[in-house]
């Protein structure tokens, strides 16, 4: 007799990424979204939601954090422990925490605002969790996202 | 590709399917050099949308500026939910026509 072992449906994963500080590594940013979406079976929207947040993450690290000129690694990680989705995004570059910027005031008309700033307002907004920490001169910037089991 | 219309005095700008960091600075240069005329009357047709980022917003945000000082209009139209969700969760909707797909 054949016995079939079912899975008890808790998708687990783990993945990385590895990427140079140049904006068209970006595109290997949104693959490596939509390939965890693919896997975990997000819907449309999250999946969208998670391509502005590691876009907007990345592209900072990207543009701020290296000298111009200057060719570095960032590292991005994603684990999944069947409740929480969580990235981490590492780099070596000058210290930065991003939770520390100020919200903008999204009461005021945007054309009487300052210009920009809302991406991180984004991050923080979709993103259950986000957290910055400094450790042995890299920036480490993590990021959690509860997803609802289907 | 976005696309620039022009018809009854209005001015209609259709964007491509994604507004993102790498391509962020080529439809600001299209939708800037729409904007000499006072009393312009601007619509972002966003009906192939699909994704914008905050790179796309702050392009939102300036137009906005530049609208108001030239006393024209600007309204964005048949934006997806999940991209009204965005423009609502950054004070966009309070402060400027938006209509949905």
């Amino acid at each position: 007799m054949k016995i079939k072992i079912e899975s008890n449906n808790t998708k687990l994963m783990k993945k990385e990424l590895k990427l140079k500080n140049q904006v068209d590594e970006l595109l290997l940013v949104n693959q490596f979204v939509d390939e965890i979406g693919e896997e975990l079976g997000l819907d449309m929207e999250l999946l969208m939601n998670l391509n502005l947040v590691m876009e907007e993450m990345v592209s900072n690290v990207i543009f701020y954090a290296y000298p111009e000129g200057t060719i570095a690694d960032i590292e991005l990680s994603a684990e999944y422990d069947g409740k929480t989705l969580t990235f981490m995004l590492s780099d070596q570059g000058k210290a930065f925490d991003p939770t520390q910027k100020e919200d903008p005031d999204i009461d005021l008309n945007p054309s009487e605002r300052q210009i920009g700033g809302l991406g991180i307002y984004i991050v923080k907004n979709i993103m259950n969790e986000v957290t910055y920490q400094r450790l042995e001169g890299k920036n480490l910037l993590t990021m959690t996202k509860d997803i609802e089991n289907k | 590709m976005t696309q620039i219309i022009k018809k009854d005095g209005k001015t209609i700008i259709k964007t491509g399917a994604r507004i993102d960091t790498m391509n962020a600075g080529e439809f600001e240069k299209e939708i800037s050099s729409l904007l000499h005329d006072g009393g312009i009357d601007l619509e972002m047709d966003c009906s192939d949308l699909t994704y914008m980022a905050s790179s796309g917003l702050r392009i939102i945000q300036k137009t906005m500026r530049t609208v108001m000082q030239l006393k024209g209009q600007f309204k964005i139209t048949n934006v997806a939910p999940e991209i009204y969700k965005v423009l609502t969760m950054t004070g966009f909707t309070k402060f400027m026509r938006v209509e949905q797909k």
